[in-house]
């Protein structure tokens, strides 16, 4: 097989042929098995690269990963609590002791303060493309918590590095920095998409909403929180406060 | 296959090929679970059966995004019998003896049979594919590489300190030189007769 011919397939598959180039070529293929054969193989071949090296796959690989993650801890746990037997009456005794300690502390307390939940997880990025060191700045500084610094470095980085996860740190850093129109923009997005982190997002929203003491807001935002949430507990003990 | 009618699990397709969270927590709930038992029973642990989860749940992926699969069966059934024979396969490569493949002969059912067929040559076809890029050289995997995990072909060039014109030219060339791998090999003949 000649050079030529890819370089002509290339051009196929790029439309960027003229009209009258394109019908001579489907002709060609029409009446050239071996041809049609090697442009059909060409253009699965391009199909393997383009999924395979596609940032979207990158996306559902981490994605699944993460869920995967999730599964396998969930079920490590359900393990060990049946492992352990408790005793229902000792349990129960326990549970309402909690229980008690709880009313007792939220008594004691006034209205929830942003300051009370504001222990971020930390960040760890998954480097997308090689010798992006920008990625690793933000998440040391954000870790350090200096945020100012972090929202730098987030400016900075390449859009095509910058996906879900990215994107909630430096939500986070905003509403760290008090600058909230910036950050909530950021997390209606989030929370509008299909990502993981559609929780946290709302999670957040409803944080920089209290930080800004905007509390009805925060309780309507905090009640979407799905009871699947991490967050759940925590934003149900927000809601009840306020 | 497509004058078959399409099965309302196509939703669960659908999700994992736009990295819909929402279905894919939903498969992790509902179909996963058997799976991992099924493996741990067969000489399995937790992370070898969420390696073949995940990778089954890739190739569905890939194979969505390039041929528009079209369910036909229960996806229950399709997804389990992947990861059991992925898990077979897997059990065969490490020990040197036979293992004694039993076959889902249970399922006497067309569609499913068809799928799995469909997905199991799209599976050898990827491993095919990737074998013989590996073997292209480094140049070549470079330029294809950032031709398609780069935006335009002008930036590819910048990258690569090189001319536009050169790396379309070499883009064309490797992708070619690829399908020409492809085509020779032995695995591919067999593939194509199937």
């Amino acid at each position: 097989m000649q050079e030529e011919v890819y370089i002509v397939f290339e051009q196929y598959l790029q439309n960027e042929m003229t009209v009258e180039e394109k019908l001579n070529f489907e002709n060609q293929i029409q009446n050239d098995t071996d041809l049609k054969e090697s442009f059909e193989l060409y253009k699965e071949a391009n199909q393997f690269l383009k999924i395979k090296f596609s940032n979207e796959t990158v996306d559902f690989k981490n994605n699944l990963s993460l869920i995967s993650k999730q599964y396998s801890s969930k079920e490590a746990n359900l393990g060990k609590t049946k492992v352990i037997p408790i005793n229902s009456k000792w349990f129960a005794i326990a549970a309402t002791i909690v229980i008690f300690i709880s009313i007792w502390f939220f008594m004691q307390n006034g209205t929830p303060e942003y300051n009370d939940y504001k222990e971020h997880e930390k960040a760890y990025f998954t480097e997308r493309s090689e010798g992006n060191n920008t990625l690793k700045e933000a998440e040391e500084a954000f870790n350090a918590k200096d945020y100012q610094k972090a929202i730098g470095f987030f400016e900075k980085i390449d859009q095509k590095d910058f996906g879900g996860e990215e994107h909630l740190f430096y939500a986070i850093a905003l509403i760290e920095t008090n600058q909230f129109d910036k950050a909530e923009v950021i997390l209606q997005l989030i929370k509008e998409g299909n990502s993981i982190y559609k929780e946290k997002a709302i999670w957040y929203l409803g944080l920089s909403n209290l930080k800004q003491k905007k509390y009805d807001e925060a309780k309507i935002i905090l009640e979407t929180l799905s009871d699947e949430a991490e967050d759940y507990d925590k934003a149900q003990e927000i809601i009840k406060k306020l | 296959m497509s004058e078959k009618k399409m099965h309302e699990d196509q939703l669960y397709i659908e999700g994992l090929k736009n990295n819909d969270s929402n279905i894919i927590n939903t498969i992790y709930k509902k179909f996963v679970p058997k799976v991992i038992h099924h493996i741990k029973m067969n000489s399995g642990d937790e992370d070898s059966s969420q390696d073949v989860v995940q990778e089954v749940l890739i190739t569905i992926y890939k194979q969505a995004k390039e041929n528009n699969l079209e369910l036909t069966c229960p996806f229950d059934a399709y997804f389990f019998l992947l990861c059991k024979r992925r898990w077979l396969n897997e059990l065969k490569k490490s020990s040197n003896k036979e293992v004694t493949l039993q076959d889902d002969n249970v399922s006497k059912d067309e569609s499913l049979q068809e799928m799995l067929f469909q997905t199991e040559i799209f599976t050898e076809k990827q491993a095919l594919f990737e074998e013989m890029f590996q073997k292209l050289g480094e140049k070549c995997q470079e330029v294809l590489k950032l031709s398609f995990v780069t935006k335009t072909m002008e930036e590819v060039a910048t990258k690569l300190k090189v001319t536009y014109a050169y790396v379309r030219k070499k883009k064309s060339l490797c992708t070619g030189q690829l399908t020409k791998l492809i085509h020779e090999s032995v695995h591919y003949q067999s593939l194509k007769n199937q």
